[in-house]
């Protein structure tokens, strides 16, 4: 099976405290991956390290069969937490901003917009923009070197439930239309649930649980009448 | 390099709309109008010849009040402004994670930031010469200044500009590394201001916030300030960029030991130089110069300074009872063409004052032991008043060591001795020597020679003590004399007991065989209120200074002789911009 994402035993420490443990993720290519967590169980941590945002204290990461390097960020679109966004530009000279950077074609900002539906708004200032518009401008950014992956940071976080709805549904169509692979970290398991075909559970910094989400029903249905049920029985008896 | 352009194009597009781009504009109107309130009311007051000097002076008042302020706190706001976009919003993690190289982002942003202050910089050029040229039209009085001279106004601000290199690179450190916008704005601001402290101080060509104004004053700190503000500006944007690149998008700036072993040196190597500046400030009026003491005799210091400036050596001679910071505002002037020097003979001011040694020639010696000392070959020699005695000893002696001799105010009778008309002071003293060995108890065999020299002397000085006491009459009756237009700045007050030892010590010299270059005022200024000025400046050219002037002019046939209608006897203050065209013509016509 090939993987898009292929960790061994990443750990990274903040001091003393070990924010991840010997984590080895195998996220396959084209399809969504749920990374569920509590809040602080260390799925921030992860994402910065996929990122290259900081450095792994042990472990390694390999992306699509390579060791991972800055040249494989090409590959990669990002959305961490809160779209880092030029408050005082409009939202096609917030593209127009990492365009640039990237060196990216002028052509990919219409495109980017177009996914995200924000053409019609994509002239005002984002200061004017509502969270759900922020959060879709933040994807479009993700989108404007033509990603084969997209890393994100509970992307739903903070929206009212038509702006769920709406990222949820730019999100499933992106494997399917796109053909690029989806990263996202959630601590909501009802949210991944409806994406994911496959998850990975992290608690206090260790993977408690890696699989597709029908092994992970058959593993416990005997036990656990909901998934909301074994997820709070797999962190809470890891815990004690 | 590409990756830098299209990080910079991203910089560009992020300064829509921002305080950033705002300050560009405004910091150069603010600078204009300072500048045009200075120079408004020094035309106003029409305080000397204006119009000469106009550019330079318009330019550098200017330029000063622009690199000694308004540049650093641009630099400072600058830097924190494009810091401070990317910190609000914690930019840092999109950036990083695009894929584009960090040092890309870095330089990016080093080169926005040059970018502005270089944009700001020409506006400032640029409202100079306009607002200059505004002045002109207002004021018709300046019409001779003429058009103003673009590439010398621009040549300047990019000096400034050059040096601000070094605060730039910091200020970006320090504002890239705190995600706090006070703790870059408070470094910048605590360094302009600490610098009007530093100004004055030995070590100010080394202050980086000092670099950007001390390209204004001569041409060691021009180089020092173009060297720190290019070199070290880019070194430090080199550790600068190091240290991004290597640090971790994580929440706290931690500091790794070698950053930590970098502030801690700096922050120690800015105690230690704090500690080590102790006095003075900027406004200070004198011009900026370096003090040396020199050794020209035995327990002989004389006190030395040196403003600066490029080109052929010159070295100042003050009058007496004054000394070398007479000259501070004539100097600073010249230091746009000359390497400019001064001395304060012994004596007075902070040389030594010893007991004995104030004969013309001694005082010619100890001026050859500076030249000596310093390594100055063939310097021009500028003397005013009694320093016309130093030219004189100096120039008879020894004409091959020097390249030219500037009297200011300077070729009276100590310098030039004219038999015909006699001096009331140098025939004295020799009448009384010649008496004295006269006196019962000489060792004379024949005294005969010497009284017949005797009998002759005492008739030529019979009509100088009687012109000498109608001279004393009419300057009782005027209540005012040549001597008496002292200008500003004889601050020192005179060493009486040296004063009279040089009196005293005067020699008879008639032969200069160099080039020589007198201006005399002619007739000097009696005072506008005194009623008795016209008969004054009358004998003042029928028998004081006009006959000097003139058997000066034909006893040294190398001599150009220049007379100043009413100008004060402190010539080179009253009459600057004249004094200083004469010794641009002279000087550079010597080989």
């Amino acid at each position: 099976m090939a993987y898009a994402i292929e960790t061994q035993d990443l750990t990274r420490r903040f001091g003393a405290r070990t924010v991840l443990h010997q984590v080895s993720l195998r996220v396959p290519e084209s399809g969504i991956y749920g990374f569920l967590g509590l809040n602080g169980a260390g799925k921030t941590t992860m994402i910065r390290l996929l990122l290259g945002l900081i450095k792994a204290d042990a472990g390694s990461i390999r992306m699509f069969g390579q060791p991972f390097g800055h040249e494989l960020l090409r590959r990669i679109g990002s959305l961490v937490e809160m779209p880092s966004l030029y408050s005082h530009l409009t939202g096609r000279e917030n593209l127009e901003v990492t365009r640039r950077q990237i060196a990216a074609p002028r052509s990919r900002i219409d495109h980017a917009l177009a996914v995200v539906r924000l053409d019609a708004d994509a002239d005002r200032l984002v200061r004017e923009y509502s969270l759900g518009m922020k959060q879709r401008l933040g994807l479009a950014l993700a989108l404007l070197n033509a990603p084969q992956l997209l890393i994100l940071d509970e992307p739903t976080n903070g929206l009212d439930p038509a702006g769920i709805h709406e990222i949820r549904e730019l999100l499933r169509g992106m494997p399917r239309e796109h053909g690029i692979t989806v990263f996202l970290s959630s601590h909501l398991l009802s949210e991944v649930e409806q994406l994911a075909e496959s998850i990975g559970i992290v608690h206090e910094g260790k993977l408690l649980f890696q699989g597709s989400l029908a092994q992970l029903r058959a593993a416990w249905s005997t036990t656990h009448n909901s998934l909301e049920e074994i997820f709070l029985g797999l962190t809470s008896a890891s815990s004690q | 390099m590409i990756s830098i352009c299209h990080a910079f194009g991203a910089e560009a597009l992020k300064l829509k709309r921002t305080l950033a781009l705002r300050m560009v504009l405004l910091v150069p109107v603010l600078v204009t109008l300072l500048g045009l309130l200075v120079q408004s009311v020094a035309v106003i007051r029409g305080r000397g010849d204006l119009a000469a000097t106009l550019w330079e002076s318009y330019t550098r008042s200017s330029l000063t009040i622009w690199a000694v302020f308004l540049l650093p706190l641009l630099v400072t706001v600058e830097t924190a402004l494009l810091c401070s976009i990317e910190h609000t919003e914690h930019h840092w993690k999109h950036l990083f994670s695009l894929p584009a190289p960090r040092y890309a982002i870095y330089w990016g942003k080093f080169a926005m930031a040059q970018a502005l202050v270089l944009l700001s910089t020409l506006l400032v050029a640029g409202c100079v010469a306009l607002s200059g040229w505004l002045l002109i039209v207002w004021h018709p009085s300046l019409a001779a200044a003429g058009a103003p001279p673009f590439a010398m106004i621009a040549g300047r601000a990019l000096e400034c500009w050059l040096a601000a290199g070094l605060i730039l690179a910091a200020n970006l450190w320090i504002a890239i590394r705190w995600p706090s916008f006070t703790v870059p704005l408070g470094v910048g601001i605590a360094g302009t201001f600490f610098a009007l402290f530093a100004a004055s101080a030995q070590a100010a060509k080394y202050y980086p916030w000092l670099l950007p104004v001390n390209v204004l004053s001569g041409a060691d700190p021009l180089r020092m300030a173009l060297m720190l503000g290019i070199g070290g500006g880019l070194l430090v944007a080199v550790l600068g960029c190091v240290d991004f690149v290597r640090r971790e998008e994580s929440a706290p700036p931690a500091l790794g030991w070698v950053g930590r072993t970098v502030w801690v040196s700096v922050l120690l190597a800015f105690i230690g130089f704090s500690v080590y500046l102790d006095r003075a400030t900027i406004w200070n009026q004198e011009a900026r110069h370096t003090t040396q003491f020199v050794t020209v005799d035995h327990d002989v210091k004389l006190e030395v300074l040196d403003w600066g400036g490029s080109g052929r050596p010159i070295v100042l001679l003050a009058g007496l009872g004054d000394t070398a910071h007479v000259f501070s505002s004539f100097a600073a002037a010249l230091t746009a063409r000359y390497h400019v020097y001064g001395i304060t003979r012994r004596g007075f001011g902070a040389s030594s004052a010893p007991s004995s040694g104030y004969s013309a020639d001694r005082l010619g010696d100890d001026v050859l032991a500076v030249m000596e000392a310093l390594e100055l070959t063939k310097p021009v020699l500028v003397g005013h008043s009694i320093g016309g005695e130093e030219l004189s000893s100096v120039g008879s002696r020894y004409p091959d060591k020097v390249a030219g001799l500037v009297y200011l105010e300077a070729a009276y009778s100590y310098a030039y001795y004219d038999p015909a008309r006699g001096d009331f002071n140098l025939d004295l003293f020799e009448l009384a020597d010649k008496i004295d060995r006269l006196k019962p108890g000489s060792e004379l065999r024949d005294p005969r020679p010497l009284m017949q020299e005797l009998v002759s002397a005492l008739g030529g000085f019979q009509r100088v003590l009687e012109e000498q006491l109608q001279d004393l009459d009419a300057l009782a009756a005027t209540g005012a004399g040549p001597q008496s237009s002292t200008a500003p700045g004889e601050s020192q007050r005179p060493g009486v007991a040296a004063a009279r030892a040089i009196t005293a010590g005067e020699r008879k010299y008639s032969r200069i065989p160099v080039p020589v270059l007198a201006i005399y005022a002619l007739p000097h200024d009696m005072g506008a209120g005194n009623p008795r000025a016209a008969v004054a400046e009358a004998r003042d050219i029928a028998s004081i200074t006009g006959p000097q002037a003139r058997a000066f002019e034909i006893a040294i046939p190398s001599a150009r002789v220049v007379r100043l209608a009413h100008a004060s006897h402190y010539i080179f203050q009253s009459n600057q911009s004249e004094v200083i065209r004469e010794m641009t013509a002279f000087i550079g016509a010597l080989p």
